[in-house]
């Protein structure tokens, strides 16, 4: 399946919102400077959608064939 | 109660009356830390996590927060079987505060024992009805017309008798004398249709009926939201949800979990302060420490070996 029609379900995006409304409520529990909460809470949301890029590239590769 | 701070050296917080706030933030989230005048973090919490119980909610087509399921139910009035209808993820929904807690009362008035299908009514109803006129064949169950229109129930005695008043489905009107009715559904039901069947007394000669055959009305009235929101789910509505909607619900469990999740996050941050202080904690302290020493230059092999990991590097 190439990786565009997996992308075309709506299941995926979910991620996105999902993982910015943690990023900056888990930030938001740990600091109280604002400057501090909005950085961290994008570098934990860009780092969260990395990790999970990586795993899924790595399962859609090991899915490759099957 | 006396206000508290936390403890960070640099920058305290004032946390007010810390257990007021903590049941605060419980009952709505972001309230507690709006009542301690921290507003930004009150706008995050608020945003964050009621954005993802409300949008997991509607993907689930308001039907993914409920205490409890069919199989087990009257067990949580019996004192029974609490943590595994707990466990089934109401605990985790619970801390959204205020908006998830009707759940508890709808799941009570859901399993009252008088909360069956039935053919009583404890005052007049009027509705939208949507359905038709049936009779019974060998093969089944046949539908002669289809109907749309206003269903006027009232009690009488010990049945309810009714009228409807609408079209066929070619949109000839036509108005029906109901006789006893004798099935409506459950009042309280998370399906937005509630079933009612009633006998005909005469019907419009328009409508050809088969010689011997007995024709009946069936079909389904709304439902309130407030007679099926929260409401749990059991176990056949949780299958036809799952059929119609598939990937898509386990996601809107997932977001009303996780708002709950996060909202025990914003109890503990709005009773005992951020968990890892200010957040500017390292730039003072390297401040200060300049200020004192006022030789080695930042970023020096020697000061970035004593420094000091920043609160939180864990993130």
């Amino acid at each position: 399946m190439p990786i565009p029609a997996l992308f075309a379900g709506d299941q995926l995006w979910y991620l996105v919102p999902l993982t910015l409304a943690v990023s900056l409520s888990y930030t938001a529990s740990r600091y109280e400077s604002r400057e501090v909460i909005l950085w961290r809470a994008a570098s934990f949301f860009w780092k969260t959608l990395l990790f999970m890029s990586i795993i899924f590239a790595v399962l859609y590769v090991l899915a490759i064939g099957l | 109660m006396s206000s508290a701070t936390s403890t960070s050296p640099e920058q305290s917080v004032d946390l007010k009356n810390r257990w007021l706030a903590a049941s605060l933030a419980l009952l709505f989230p972001g309230l507690g830390h709006l009542y301690q005048g921290r507003t930004f973090k009150a706008a995050i919490y608020c945003v964050c996590i009621l954005g993802l119980f409300f949008s997991g909610q509607a993907l689930g087509e308001w039907k993914v927060v409920y205490l409890g399921d069919s199989e087990a139910g009257g067990r949580f009035a019996a004192g029974r079987g609490v943590v595994k209808r707990l466990l089934q993820g109401y605990a985790a929904q619970f801390p959204v505060g205020a908006l998830a807690w009707p759940a508890v009362i709808q799941s009570r008035r859901y399993q009252d024992p008088s909360n069956v299908g039935r053919a009583e009514l404890d005052g007049p109803l009027e509705a939208p009805f949507l359905g038709g006129i049936w009779i019974d064949t060998p093969e089944g169950p046949k539908a002669l017309v289809d109907l749309s229109g206003t269903v006027r129930l009232e009690p009488n005695g010990a049945n309810v008798r009714g009228r409807f008043v609408g079209t066929t489905h070619d949109g000839q009107p036509i108005e029906l004398a109901l006789g006893t009715v004798t099935d409506l559904g459950q009042k309280v039901s998370a399906n937005e249709d509630r079933t009612l069947e009633a006998r005909l007394g005469e019907i419009p000669r328009t409508i050809e009926v088969p010689a011997g055959a007995r024709p009946y009305f069936k079909g389904a009235i709304p439902r309130p939201f407030l007679d099926r929101y929260q409401v749990p789910l059991g176990d056949q509505g949780e299958d036809i949800l799952t059929a119609k909607l598939g990937g898509r619900l386990e996601i809107a469990y997932v977001f009303t979990w996780i708002a709950g999740l996060l909202n025990v996050l914003a109890i503990w941050d709005a009773l005992d302060g951020p968990a890892y202080g200010y957040g500017t904690e390292f730039e003072e302290r390297k401040k200060r420490r300049r200020r004192k020493d006022g030789e080695s230059p930042a970023g020096s092999p020697d000061e970035t070996a004593r420094r000091p990991q920043p609160a939180g590097r864990a993130l």
